[in-house]
């Protein structure tokens, strides 16, 4: 058999953007081992050019006839192209506002993105992982990277600590995980393909066993350490405080992205017949994420904290989607996340920026800023605005078609708390813009008062101006002109099988009675 | 022909883009854009010169009958709720472009004189394009939502321009004002529109008309809820073109630059409250309680304006009750079902209007040299008189403009005037006498306003006139309640900062530069004034009853039923009475107001001491503010007071509630985070534990 007919079988092209990136992490590494430094001025581009040239890509395979690919290991249906899109979009985001910082802390630039894009390179094959081995080992690839990233200061004994508890704590959510695989695998009678578990489990005729909702709980477990949802979500404060900027920028997006995509795939395929069991346990992680999420926001007085807080709370918003499993619901997640991807981005880059500038993260510290840099606070208030759901921005959009999506599919109790909880979150958001706008010259912050003058001419200053103004446009924008995004959620929903064929067998009774009366023990 | 059509749409996105530019120079570089004066504003009237020749070619091709054009692309859709956004273009379409880009161009380029000297002026620009964009671009909207969203940008954009002089505090009150009375408006539109909705399952205008004639005659709806929903769009119109009981914001919004008073508050802005009910005149029509409100509305409207305006002695706000009283007029035309006469006034209107407007900017930028830059010397026209000897041109152009508004052929103002009176004869006797009187009471105060400005002896030497307007504005400083003080103290302050400073941009013009005499303004001031006064003059006569042109353009457009003035043969027997009894009473009025303010051979004084009841009538402008003030103004503040008890008492024990459980699970949650990464694994598997145990339960 020759190579030719060999990848035809294993319909290797599904792969070509994975394979982009792959090539570029390569060529951003031998050129930094061969040049040296001074190779850094040129291969952040290539990594961007990379990245983009990796959605471009995607863009060609969509809706393509065959999407199956390595032996039924991956798959390259629509949603998947559609969350890897967002993914290797976050990669790229996150290397633009990264240049900058890292050249500022003294590392080498060039080993920071190798990294990054392997930890693209793992989400992207996560996202389409249609095999267990496979999805363990993509998401292995993505944590591990993000360990890495997080402990990349090596000289921050904050950073050290932050990547050394996210190992361990990773770890230990790996291993919960690895056992709940290894159980469907059992249970399934030796399958690992995904879409032909549950087929085996009910051939196998061990569906209402309890060992089926351990592995359902463990492998949760896992997905929600990814997504960090309440209460899986203790790592994140010490690793958003210790780990660089651009990190946690990543890890709140791409990662997050790249969780969610796991948690349709798997739950939808592997799990139908304890559909009732994972709306439920999904109901109750929404249900913690937002409120703790958002109140704990509240409190927080270092700017990348509250968005680490507030991030939590977006996976919870989200998770709305997921529990409906209606078409809307997942069109509205991945309408909603596309959104959240330019506005949180867009956050992190203005965060990046005003600590490039000032060397501070403290909200306290923004006060009176209008006054000294207008389109840092434009796009700050932007983005904040967006994220908490102000019309007639992005987010806006995003948010009410969660919630409306929700709505319909009756899940009343958890529409409620969202509308709830995002009441509670503007007004954490607004704080900032309020610190920023409407100060008097006099109560400017130290900080502020001492404001560098603006300057772009810097190294690797202008990827970050053009990565900061895409994003609040696209925030700006994305809500008013909304309907080709609108479009493209929906299209990916509706052309990809698996969703398809599942919402005509069992998802739709658990809908109904979980939520309502979640919600209910919830108040009570 | 098509393609230029296709692109349409470049007509309002051309003075959009130019707001934009400047507007996102003036955020980010800011002293670098400052520097460029002539540059932003060369750069922001050649877009708008562009967008007006490209009205005109459509124009021209409307002409030549061309069929109407609507592009239509699908903005948002969910299910079977479609919203689309585009454009149209039709012969009314066509005809509005031209009237809004014509008078914006005109005035954009006067404003290169008249803001010379104003810190803001590219800022001014930045503003006057975004109106303008909003504008056209409500002008071409095909469909109700796409209508509301440019009419509430239109409205922000007024806010913006009303206030633009937000230091000075009757402006920053006065877009208040103007800001919150269109919201009772909106208010009502949008709830009309939303009823419409509701009831027809559409948003374009002649779709809206056809299914609520269908289903009142099925009886579906019943008709009173069709009117209810007709004369709730209707409170749109309402607010935006001035009309009783929401008229009182459009005097007071003088205070905003004088340009901004011909554009918006005179030509453009105002109209569009006709214009949305001559778009939306397949619903009114099948509905006569809706006419009905709408005639009785707009002839009221007129007559109150024109009899508060006749007691006026600053200029502007002269011409602001003038306005309101004219667009009462086109209102009541719209009424009576004359559709195309309501549109022949609004453009005819605009042109003198707009002129007349740009005129007083022209006296006041004269008698600024004079008085200082304080509005109420400046425009008030005790102080002007014989101006004529100093400014010819802005004399000349400002009678062209009288002469028209007053009703004298061959002028503007009498063909389109005279088509309203005859079509409002037919309809019901009494809107005609309404209207007859009125235009009796123009002509009188709109010679009074010419005799005083610009015949006669120079008084803004006059010591004691001074004196005396300086009485009465401390008199209203004193009285006036700004409606964002809630205390009174803070307001005494405020009113004291106020009266110290005089003006916008003292330092710009030393008190020394005063010179005792006015003088005429530059030639981008003028030049403006001398176009305008072309088709203040002549416009008219594409109008006239024996072969109107006008009609015929403007009337197959839109199949609108109408039967009122299309009689047919032309009776010219009928046309000379009413043209004659029209030009009768406006002679009346100009021969009263030359007596009085031209030769003085009656003392004006004398007959309102004889009559004071009327003449503080009129004066306090029918005492609508001050009841507005005592039922409103003083009734939301006690509202606003008894909230405030129960925000205290109530609201601020939850807030304080939520801050003592936040802190308490702030200090709860902090043994959680301990930072212990063997405790944080703990939690993992003891959630995990949780989760099998329920899960394994349900």
């Amino acid at each position: 058999m020759d190579f030719a007919s060999l990848s035809a079988q294993l319909n290797v092209g599904t792969i070509l953007p994975e394979g982009i990136v792959i090539l570029t992490l390569l060529t951003v590494l031998v050129s930094d081992l061969i040049v040296g430094r001074v190779s850094a001025r040129w291969t952040p581009y290539v990594a961007i050019g990379g990245l983009l040239g990796s959605v471009v890509a995607l863009y060609f395979q969509w809706d393509t006839a065959n999407p199956v690919s390595f032996l039924g290991g991956f798959n390259g249906d629509d949603l998947s192209i559609i969350f890897r899109g967002i993914i290797a979009l976050s990669g790229a985001v996150t290397i633009s506002m990264s240049i900058r910082y890292v050249e500022q802390t003294g590392t080498s630039l060039a080993e920071f993105m190798t990294i990054l894009l392997t930890a693209t390179v793992g989400g992207m094959f996560l996202a389409g992982a249609d095999e267990l081995v496979m999805v363990y080992v993509s998401l292995e690839t993505l944590s591990i990277a993000s360990y890495l990233l997080t402990g990349y200061m090596k000289r921050d004994p904050r950073s050290n600590e932050a990547a050394l508890k996210y190992l361990l704590i990773g770890a230990s959510s790996s291993a919960i995980f690895l056992y709940g695989v290894s159980l469907l695998y059992g249970l399934s009678g030796g399958e690992t393909r995904l879409s032909v578990i549950s087929n085996s489990i009910l051939a196998a005729g061990t569906g209402e066993s309890v060992g089926l909702s351990i592995a359902l709980v463990f492998v949760i477990a896992g997905i929600a350490f990814k997504i960090a949802a309440v209460p899986f979500h203790q790592w994140t404060p010490d690793v958003y405080e210790g780990s660089p900027t651009p990190v946690v920028a990543f890890l709140s997006v791409g990662s997050k992205a790249a969780g969610f995509a796991l948690a349709i795939r798997l739950l939808v395929t592997a799990f139908p017949l304890l559909s009732n069991e994972w709306h439920f346990v999904f109901t109750a992680l929404a249900v913690l994420s937002m409120i703790l999420g958002n109140v704990v926001a509240l409190t927080q007085t270092s700017m990348k904290r509250m968005l680490a807080y507030s991030s939590i709370a977006q996976a919870g918003f989200v998770m709305i989607g997921l529990i409906t499993s209606t078409d809307e619901g997942y069109a509205s997640m991945v309408f909603y996340l596309m959104v959240y991807l330019f506005m949180n981005l867009g956050g992190f880059t203005c965060v990046i920026l005003f600590s490039l500038r000032t060397g501070t993260d403290q909200i306290s510290e923004y006060s009176g800023l209008y006054q000294k840099d207008p389109l840092l606070t434009l796009g700050l208030s932007i983005c904040l605005l967006s994220l908490g759901g102000i019309p007639p921005l992005a987010g806006f959009f995003g948010k009410l078609y969660l919630f409306w999506a929700g709505w319909k599919a009756g899940a009343y109790g958890l529409v409620l708390l969202g509308l709830l909880t995002s009441v509670i979150s503007i007004f954490y958001y607004i704080r900032v813009v309020m610190m920023m706008v409407v100060k008097e010259p006099q109560e400017m912050s130290q900080a502020v008062k001492n404001y560098p003058p603006i300057e772009w001419k810097l190294e690797g200053m202008r990827p970050l101006q053009v990565g900061l103004i895409l994003a609040v446009v696209a925030t700006s924008l994305a809500g008013v002109l909304s309907n080709p995004l609108f479009t493209l959620a929906n299209d990916s929903v509706t052309h990809t099988p698996m969703l398809q064929s599942s919402r005509l067998t069992a998802a739709h009774p658990a809908i109904e009675e979980s939520p309502i009366a979640l919600a209910a023990e919830v108040k009570s | 022909m098509e393609p230029l059509y296709q692109y349409a749409w470049l007509i309002p996105v051309l003075p959009l883009v130019g707001a934009t530019l400047v507007g996102l120079g003036l955020l980010s570089f800011n002293q670098f854009t400052n520097r460029f004066r002539s540059g932003n504003s060369v750069f922001i009237v050649s877009l708008i010169g562009a967008a007006m020749t490209y009205s005109f070619a459509l124009l021209w091709s409307q002409l030549q009958g061309h069929a109407p054009y609507t592009q239509i692309i699908e903005w948002a859709a969910a299910g079977t709720f479609h919203l689309n956004m585009g454009y149209t273009i039709d012969h009314l379409t066509a005809l509005m472009l031209v009237i809004v880009t014509t008078v914006a161009f005109l005035v954009m380029v006067y404003t290169d004189g008249y803001m010379a000297h104003d810190p803001g002026y590219i800022r001014f620009y930045a503003y006057l394009s975004l109106f303008s964009s909003s504008m056209l671009g409500l002008v071409i909207s095909p469909n109700l939502v796409q209508v509301y969203v440019f009419w509430e940008l239109v409205g922000m954009c007024s806010y913006l321009l009303i206030g633009f002089w937000y230091d000075r505090k009757p402006a920053a009150d006065a877009c208040q004002k103007a800001f919150v009375t269109n919201r009772v408006g909106d208010f009502g539109l949008l709830l009309g529109i939303l009823g419409l909705y509701w009831a027809t399952n559409s948003f374009e205008f002649d779709v809206i008309g056809t299914r609520l004639q269908d289903l009142v005659q099925s009886g579906s709806i019943s008709a009173g809820l069709a009117a209810l929903f007709a004369v709730l769009v209707f409170l749109g119109p309402v607010a935006k073109s001035a009309q009783f009981p929401l008229h009182v914001w459009l005097p007071d919004a003088m205070e905003g630059p004088t340009p901004i008073s011909a554009l918006i508050h005179a030509a453009t802005m105002v109209a569009a409250g006709v214009f949305l009910i001559a778009r939306m005149f397949p619903v009114f029509e099948g509905i006569p309680i809706a006419m009905d409100v709408i005639a009785w509305t707009g002839a009221f409207t007129a007559f109150l304006g024109a009899t508060i305006a006749i007691t006026q002695n600053d200029i502007k706000k002269g011409l602001a009750y003038s306005t309101m009283s004219q667009l009462g007029y086109m209102v009541m035309a719209m009424g009576v079902g004359a559709y195309t006469a309501g549109l022949f006034h609004l453009m005819t209107h605009a042109y003198f209007k707009a002129m007349m407007f740009l005129g007083s900017g022209s006296v006041i930028h004269g008698m600024e040299d004079v008085v200082g830059h304080d509005p109420a010397y400046a425009q008030d026209m005790r102080l002007m008189g014989g101006l004529r000897k100093y400014m010819p041109i802005t004399a000349g152009t400002f009678f062209v403009g009288t002469l028209a508004i007053s009703g004298i052929p061959p002028f503007a103002g009498f063909w389109s005037k005279d088509e309203i009176l005859g079509a409002a004869f037919t309809a019901n006797p009494i809107f005609w006498a309404v209207g007859w009187v009125t235009a009796g009471i123009t002509a009188f105060y709109m010679f009074r306003m010419y005799f005083s400005t610009f015949e006669g002896s120079f008084r803004g030497n006059d010591s004691a006139v001074r004196n005396q307007i300086k009485a009465e504005k401390l008199q209203s400083l004193g009285l006036a309640f700004g409606p964002g003080a809630m205390n009174p103290q803070e307001l005494m302050v405020a009113s004291d900062h106020t009266h110290d400073d005089h003006g916008h941009d003292d330092h710009d013009h030393p008190e020394q530069s005063h010179s005792h005499a006015p003088h005429e303004s530059p030639l981008t001031m003028t030049l403006p004034l001398l176009v305008l006064a072309v088709p203040s003059a002549l416009i008219g006569l594409v109008g006239t009853p024996f072969h109107n042109y006008f009609e015929e353009f403007i009337h197959p457009s839109t199949e609108v039923v109408h039967e009122v003035v299309e009689l047919g043969a032309f009776d010219w027997s009928e046309f000379l009475v009413m043209a004659a009894s029209s030009v009768g009473i406006a002679l009346i009025g100009i021969t009263l107001a030359s007596l009085m303010y031209l030769t003085r051979k009656i003392d004006p004084s004398a007959i309102a001491a004889k009559i004071p009841a009327l003449y503080q009538l009129s004066k306090n402008k029918w005492y609508i503010d001050d009841i507005y003030n005592a039922v409103f103004v003083m009734g939301s503040r006690r509202l606003a007071r008894q909230v405030l008890e129960v925000d205290v008492r109530i609201v601020d024990g939850l807030v304080n509630l939520a801050g003592l459980v936040t802190l308490v699970t702030g200090e709860g949650l902090k043994y959680l985070e301990n930072g212990r990464a063997q405790f944080y694994a703990l939690i993992i598997f003891g959630a995990v534990l949780g989760l099998v145990l329920i899960s394994g339960v349900t």
